[in-house]
């Protein structure tokens, strides 16, 4: 056997015996060639990948730079010609008071009687504004042709008439009775909600966009902007406390496993605030992280996150503590696909009310949706997208139903965001309308 | 000349192809458990953070492969080569709850019974090839019988009073041994894995894994054209025979709890890691599971098979959970910052943890167990490191366990410490003669 065969079958065997090292290497460390043959995606978590088909199911999931850049949220359906029109439904067991009605059309606020009269008005004009307080994070402020100029997105009346009214992710403004502007404060880009304390403390919503990780093994961002969401906490008069980040209150307080949820860049989709005035956690603000079909107490003087409940809602909106310490909250697709009001015993995670009654779809809105629990016992439910109102009883009975007058573009129902009741002894102020 | 050349190219050709050829039989060779591969020991990370969920797109039935299934071969072998004098054994401190210890190692199918000092008083043995009669219809089908790495380890066991002992043969079956070691029955029922446990009447509840294609209709989870791997229960009588399954997608489905399905990223939907039957207080006789996968730890009620309470985002990576004194629930959160914590089920309110601050480091970055013992304190094992250790409620260390099994080089996976109550067992242990 000549020298340089055996050399020749020395080197073959080298090479083999290294391409063979190689291979095995590259099977544990997931390196080219292995990777042509791995189908499972373990390594890198595809932000979005089982996302991207909620992406076409769901309406709400690509607006990830303005919530209402969509025309839709507006006004979704056309009003038809048998489309009912303003109170149907007016029976003794209503509760009494007055409607706080929110709706898309314009920026109006409209206090409405029982029978669908209106009785004040609160109206200004975007463009009326010309004093803010605090820093936007839109640049230019506002940014041309943002949609949140045209309509309030949120209200809450004070017993003096005054008005805290949401342009949404723009700010929030406060009007005298007479709609003159007492303070605007455009801190971040204020959006979707907001509530008052008793002691006047106002707690409302803003976003800020980023870039970076968020600590979740399932969810990378792949250098992609993300929309996290602050709680902004501003004195009676709009002066700005403190405003701080959500997504690190959830990392402060050691929740990282609520973030292995997140599957959109949008990583919260925070959309309500209730301040809790009752039971264990009085002081506390719950909100509703959409995207998370999670709703969590934050503290707001330690920014941490406390108690979460996920995974018995679907797209909620407006969860509130009632004096019982039961959560009530508008279930938007959690009855079957269809909208539903539930309210939840906390401590033993049992939906102990809902409506419409298990096996039954009454009504629909997939997105915004409010709900009210009355002072009679009655609960207080604003479809939404259908531009509607009702009121049930506890054992289901509609007492008390309102179809929107009020149309987007003409034809089309304007979104009616809420309809708050509004109690005879909460209003202390001279209405300005004749029904 | 030309001829030169053409032996030359040929010669250059024939190292390439044995340079590719080499490169795919390296692979292959990992992916078969041939050798030269046998010799390496695969990182932890190349079979995923996220515990059970390496299957991804492989089915666990009929995968012969499976050497990657459930937890791979580097969880039965520790991620440590142990040095030469590594203490073995265990060391005692005043405070450390009486009791012998009931070792579940990877090393073999054996299962031991140490005393506070770590010395053997009673072992359970049995090869798998020794149980030729086993009852029930498998998930491996015509596989059966499987050469599944799971035959060469118990993964879970249960000891009852008279010395009998229930375990488990991963992705396999479940065995009752004697007190003798005799089988006593044998079944193959789904494809148990990871966890199972005995109910007060004598049932035993199993986790069960199988692939199946299902249409769910979740608004954010599209589940895979070739089914999803979906958890479920099996309920055995006490000698074995198969009662009845559900599926805990259902349970979800059929629950209050649906809408956490939505969370799910993974094929492997849930993840199922542990299963307690909660023994006392108010949700006496339901199942409290692990699902690593939805972050999740659920109640179930075995009698109407649907999720009752669900506890998300409060453990990152449970498992092993219990629910003790006070309706909380006890949990060993996995991964690279692990830890123990006792969570309040009413208030999500985390009561204990451990490690304390300032305290030395857990090492779970995947399996482990915990358990609490009647004198307050909590035995935790750290499956990987082969160690297992009692800490009181202040988190001082009074009993620590170093495995003396080996695999190899490598320290033998320790799944699970269980301490025995004193005076529970009606059986005089029996130390091997050596």
């Amino acid at each position: 056997m000549s020298g340089r065969f055996v050399a020749f079958i020395v080197v073959a065997i080298a090479v083999a015996g290294g391409g063979t090292a190689y291979g095995i290497h590259a099977e544990h460390q997931r390196r080219f060639p292995a990777t042509l043959f791995f189908d499972d995606p373990v390594e890198q978590p595809k932000p979005d990948a089982q996302a991207t088909p909620a992406d076409a199911a769901d309406p709400d999931a690509k607006r990830n730079d303005s919530i209402f850049s969509l025309q839709y949220v507006r006004g979704r359906t056309k009003a038809g010609e048998k489309r009912k029109w303003n109170v149907t439904v007016a029976r003794p067991e209503m509760q009494d008071g007055y409607n706080l009605v929110v709706s898309a059309d314009r920026t109006e606020i409209r206090l409405m009687t029982l029978q669908g009269g209106v009785v004040h008005i609160w109206w200004r004009a975007f463009p009326d504004i010309k004093r803010w307080i605090g820093e936007s994070s839109h640049d230019p402020f506002p940014p041309p042709d943002h949609l949140g100029r045209s309509n309030f997105r949120r209200a809450y009346v004070f017993p003096d008439g005054s008005l805290l009214a949401i342009f949404e992710e723009l700010g929030l403004v406060k009007l005298a009775v007479n709609s003159k502007v007492q303070w605007a404060y455009r801190g971040g880009a204020v959006h979707h909600a907001l509530d008052v304390a008793p002691d006047g403390t106002i707690y409302t919503l803003s976003k800020r966009r980023f870039k970076g990780e968020i600590g979740a093994r399932t969810f990378a961002s792949l250098d992609q902007t993300l929309i996290d969401d602050e709680l902004v906490v501003l004195a009676p008069d709009g002066t700005e406390r403190k405003r701080f980040s959500i997504l690190e209150a959830i990392q402060k307080s050691g929740r990282h496993g609520l973030l292995e949820g997140v599957k959109h860049t949008d990583l919260l989709h925070t959309n309500s605030v209730h301040y809790v005035r009752h039971g264990a956690h009085a002081g506390s603000i719950l909100v509703c992280f959409r995207h998370l079909n999670t709703i969590a107490m934050i503290d707001p003087v330690r920014e941490t996150v406390g108690w979460t409940l996920s995974g018995m809602f679907h797209a909620a909106h407006e969860p509130t503590v009632l004096e019982n310490g039961n959560i009530l909250l508008f279930d938007n697709r959690g009855n079957r696909g269809a909208s539903r009001v539930i309210e939840i015993e906390p401590a033993t995670q049992s939906v102990v009310w809902r409506y419409p009654p298990a096996g039954e779809d009454a009504f629909f809105s997939a997105t915004c949706g409010t709900c009210q629990r009355l002072r009679n016992g009655n609960t207080l439910i604003t479809e939404s997208e259908n531009g509607r109102a009702f009121e049930v009883t506890p054992a289901g009975d509609i007492v008390w139903d309102w179809y929107s007058p009020y149309r987007f573009q003409n034809e089309l129902i304007a979104t009616t965001y809420d309809v708050h009741r509004v109690y005879p002894d909460e209003v202390r102020f001279k209405l300005n309308k004749k029904p | 000349m030309r001829s030169h050349l053409r032996l030359r190219i040929g010669a250059v050709a024939a190292l390439g192809v044995l340079a590719i050829g080499g490169l795919f039989f390296g692979g292959l060779a990992v992916r078969r458990g041939w050798f030269p591969a046998t010799l390496f020991v695969a990182p932890d990370d190349a079979h995923g953070t996220n515990g059970g969920a390496t299957s991804g797109g492989r089915s666990p039935s009929g995968d012969v492969r499976a050497d990657r299934s459930i937890y791979g071969r580097a969880a039965m072998r520790g991620d440590q080569r142990p040095a030469a004098d590594r203490p073995t054994g265990a060391v005692a401190k005043t405070g450390a709850q009486p009791g012998p210890t009931l070792i579940v190692c990877a090393d073999s199918t054996e299962v031991r019974l140490v005393d506070a000092a770590g010395k053997t008083q009673h072992v359970w043995w049995r090869a798998f090839d020794d149980i030729d009669r086993w009852a029930g219809d498998s998930h491996w089908g015509t596989s059966w019988p499987p050469t599944h790495h799971g035959r060469a380890f118990f993964r879970d066991a249960h000891l009852f009073a008279d010395g009998s002992l229930l375990v488990l043969f991963e992705s396999i079956g479940l065995v009752r041994l004697g007190v003798d070691s005799k089988v006593r029955w044998a079944s193959r029922v789904g494809q148990m894995h990871s966890a199972f446990d005995v109910g007060a009447g004598g049932e035993i509840y199993a986790l069960s894994r199988q692939r199946v294609a299902r249409r769910l209709g979740l608004t954010t989870f599209k589940a895979p054209a070739d089914g999803i791997v979906e958890d479920e229960v099996i309920v055995l009588a006490a000698d074995g025979e198969e009662l009845f399954r559900f599926s805990l997608v259902d349970a979800l489905l059929d629950s209050d709890h649906a809408t956490l399905l939505e969370w799910a990223k993974h094929v492997v939907m849930l993840d199922a890691a542990s299963l307690h039957v909660v023994q006392h207080g108010r949700f006496r006789g339901q199942l409290l599971i692990s699902l690593r996968n939805l972050q999740s730890i659920v109640l179930v009620n075995p009698t109407t098979r649907r999720v009752t309470a669900a506890l998300t985002g409060v453990v990152d990576r449970p498992c092993a959970a219990t629910m003790v004194a006070g309706d909380r629930v006890l949990a060993l959160d996995s991964g690279d910052a692990a830890s123990v914590v006792e969570c309040d089920l009413a208030t999500h309110e985390v009561v204990w943890r451990y490690p304390v601050p300032d305290g030395p480091a857990l090492h779970v970055p995947v399996l482990g167990d915990c358990q609490r013992l009647s004198n307050g304190n909590t035995l935790i094992t750290e499956s990987t490191k082969g160690r297992a250790i009692e800490v009181t409620p202040a988190g001082d260390v009074v009993w620590d366990y170093r495995s003396p099994y080996r695999l190899g080089k490598h320290v033998a996976t320790l799944f699970r410490a269980e301490r025995i109550r004193p005076g529970s067992l009606t059986f005089t242990p029996r130390a091997p003669k050596r």
